[in-house]
């Protein structure tokens, strides 16, 4: 398998019919992933960040107009697989999803072991109960569930305990790669603080390759390699963590940082003006245009992803060949 | 009135009667367990601590939908811990609330204008133009302009920004002397919570309003409020002004919620956190001593779990003050083990 491209997502694309026309949630999105690394996605609400989650693990609902594009998952082009095909050979057996709230949705009257067994009762049916429970126990270790907790059932724990148990559930089948919805956005900082040191742990010790959705971009650091910001249903800018962190490029990524406050660093806030725009029909070209401080006349026209930097993509008319900001 | 205090809060408690099968008593929750401060005129607080400290708790005792179980409170001088129904009614039209959740806190079969023209109907704003006035003014203080475009639109139709202003806007359409504001941006996106809180800071100077700021997020808080508390299982542990407290936390809690708060950083991701073990206490069973001390890395045995702390200063005169005997100038912390080695 090749090591540089072990997930490659390639211009997918994820519209939903409504009344109003068609709602473009996800709308031409491509990356790259090696593994054991992480790509944090960062986006506000509405820009699609959840429905490209939900469109890696084909987790449709009935509305879907549009689904195409690639995803390849080492040799496999997930995306040409039957529906029956992929929610055997790929939906949590190699791509495992812990959506948002989930710590709100485990089942109150299955006791926490069980839970963490149930995607391995489901998909691997040929193991024996005792080679299940074993590996649920495993699962529960690695996130830190404390052995004794396994015979409780959710409502006795925390929630933070409650979104450990929800990772143990995506990890359990030892997948390739997992998808987490905001994990942490219900939780208290303390208990925020400890979920990403447990995230940061599974990463370095198991090599898990995580892609990580969220809207805070001080947590998004906390496990980053790679970061896309999303706006809009695109990605506007794809780069390095250390260089996106350092310096962003897109005016979008570069409003949005300076928006955030912090706390070791002082420095004056701003805000963007305006909304994002409606997902229903959005402006043909650059679709930030309306409140970009830097709009120019080619704004007008779809803006192409310029490599700025090695491995940093810019969705931006300012950085076409000649530019040098 | 000479007087520049408007709110003065004396050792509030807020405790909840937990009952079984409806009348054995089995023991309270101690929410709010003795809150001192005051506010100043046209000041800021903020009031920061994670969820179950006891924070909301104490916002709804100060609006007075709770009634305090023990101590007192003086809005303007008057009593509010044995007010009469009609000094209640006084107070609530000087004093606005601003919710967490806007959609939740606007009547969704309501348009903007009967939303803004209820608080004046029940305050007994009889004159129809006058109403219209001062909805106008609200809505031009809170920048939902031009007016015209808003009047007639009911909450689902604006954006989460666009409700939380409206929702402040119903808050000082009766111009109140305070506000309390309960966690009044994390809601919202990035973009939009700076904005909100610059909305918030302008109208505090205009309206010269006194204002609480409730919140679990110590990073808003610097830019937004010049004095902090942090509270810790219904306690305040620690008090300083805004600056003091993020450069210089003293309190073991506050120092572990400070780290714990991620910066935009890609250095953050090659080091763990340190986070203290354990989890918030029980408020119905709060641990003796400190409440603070089975997860304090510097807790002093013999001491911390047996007696509670006063609130110390943390250096002579000083208004930074923190509940934790390391700053106990007296009697400075003995030797870790002195009792248990004989």
């Amino acid at each position: 398998m090749s090591q540089n491209g072990f997930l490659k997502v390639e211009e997918l694309r994820l519209h939903f019919r409504t009344t109003q026309g068609s709602v473009q949630a996800v709308d031409g999105v491509s990356f790259s992933l090696r593994k054991g690394k992480t790509l944090t996605v960062v986006g506000e609400s509405g820009c699609g960040k959840s429905s490209l989650a939900k469109a890696i693990l084909r987790l449709l609902p009935r509305n879907v107009e549009t689904y195409q594009g690639r995803i390849l998952l080492g040799q496999v082009d997930t995306m040409a697989l039957s529906d029956e095909r992929f929610r055997k050979e790929v939906r949590w057996t190699r791509i495992a999803l812990v959506p948002q709230a989930a710590q709100n949705a485990l089942n109150p009257v299955i006791r926490v072991a069980e839970q963490i067994a149930e995607p391995l009762l489901v998909h691997r049916r040929e193991l024996s109960r005792e080679a299940i429970y074993q590996r649920a126990r495993e699962a529960a270790r690695i996130v830190g569930i404390p052995a004794d907790f396994l015979e409780r059932y959710p409502f006795e724990l925390s929630g933070g305990m409650r979104q450990r148990v929800t990772i143990a559930m995506a990890l359990v089948t030892r997948p390739d790669l997992v998808v987490l919805d905001e994990p942490t956005s219900a939780l208290d900082v303390l208990t925020q603080a400890n979920l990403m040191n447990v995230l940061k742990r599974i990463k370095r010790e198991y090599g898990a390759t995580f892609i990580l959705i969220t809207h805070d971009i001080g947590t998004a650091s906390e496990l980053a390699d790679e970061v896309a910001v999303m706006y809009a249903g695109q990605l506007v800018e794809l780069a390095p963590a250390e260089r996106f962190y350092n310096n962003p490029r897109h005016p979008y990524s570069r409003k949005l940082m300076a928006s955030v406050p912090t706390l070791r660093e002082e420095k004056a806030l701003e805000f963007i003006p305006g909304q994002p725009p409606s997902l229903i029909d959005p402006p043909k070209g650059c679709r930030f245009a309306d409140r970009c401080p830097l709009r120019f006349a080619k704004c007008d026209a779809e803006p192409p992803s310029v490599e700025v930097e090695p491995g940093q993509y810019v969705k931006c008319w300012l950085y076409e060949e000649g530019y040098h900001g | 009135m000479a007087n520049d205090v408007l709110l003065e809060v004396k050792d509030v408690h807020t405790w909840f009667e937990l009952r079984k099968w409806g009348f054995s008593r089995v023991g309270y929750v101690r929410a709010v367990d003795g809150v001192s401060f005051e506010l100043k005129r046209g000041e800021t607080v903020a009031i920061v601590g994670e969820s179950g400290c006891g924070k909301s708790s104490l916002a709804k005792t100060i609006l007075g939908l709770y009634r305090p179980t023990k101590g007192e409170i003086y809005f303007d001088g008057r009593p509010l811990h044995k007010a009469s129904p009609e000094v209640m009614r006084w107070y609530r039209s000087q004093v606005g609330y601003v919710q967490q959740d806007p959609y939740g806190a606007l009547p969704p079969f309501m348009n903007v204008y009967r939303i803004l023209e209820e608080p004046l109907l029940i305050n007994g704003v009889k004159d129809r133009a006058e109403r219209e006035r001062r909805i106008r003014r609200a809505l031009e203080a809170v920048k939902l302009a031009p007016v015209e475009d808003y009047l007639s639109k009911f909450p689902h139709q604006l954006s989460g920004g666009q409700q939380q202003r409206l929702v402040i806007a119903r808050a000082i359409i009766l111009e109140p002397q305070m506000l309390v504001a309960d966690e009044p941006v994390s809601m919202l996106d990035a973009s939009v919570r700076v904005e909100i809180l610059q909305l918030l800071n302008r109208i505090q100077r205009e309206y010269h309003l006194g204002i609480i700021y409730i919140t679990h997020d110590l990073s808003t808080v610097r830019y937004f409020s010049r004095r902090i508390f942090v509270m810790y299982g219904g306690k305040v542990i620690e008090q300083a002004d805004a600056d003091q407290l993020v450069k210089e936390p003293r309190h073991p809690y506050t120092q572990a919620l400070l780290a714990a708060i991620s910066d935009p950083d890609a250095g953050n991701a090659l080091v763990y956190k340190e986070v203290p073990p354990g989890e918030h206490p029980s408020l119905l069973k709060p641990p003796p001593g400190c409440r603070f001390h089975p997860r304090c890395v510097r807790a002093i045995a013999g001491r911390c779990e047996v007696e509670e702390p006063p609130a110390f200063e943390t250096a002579p005169g000083s208004s930074h003050k923190a509940l934790c005997w390391l700053y106990d100038s007296a009697s400075p912390a003995p030797a870790a083990k002195g009792s248990e080695a004989v």
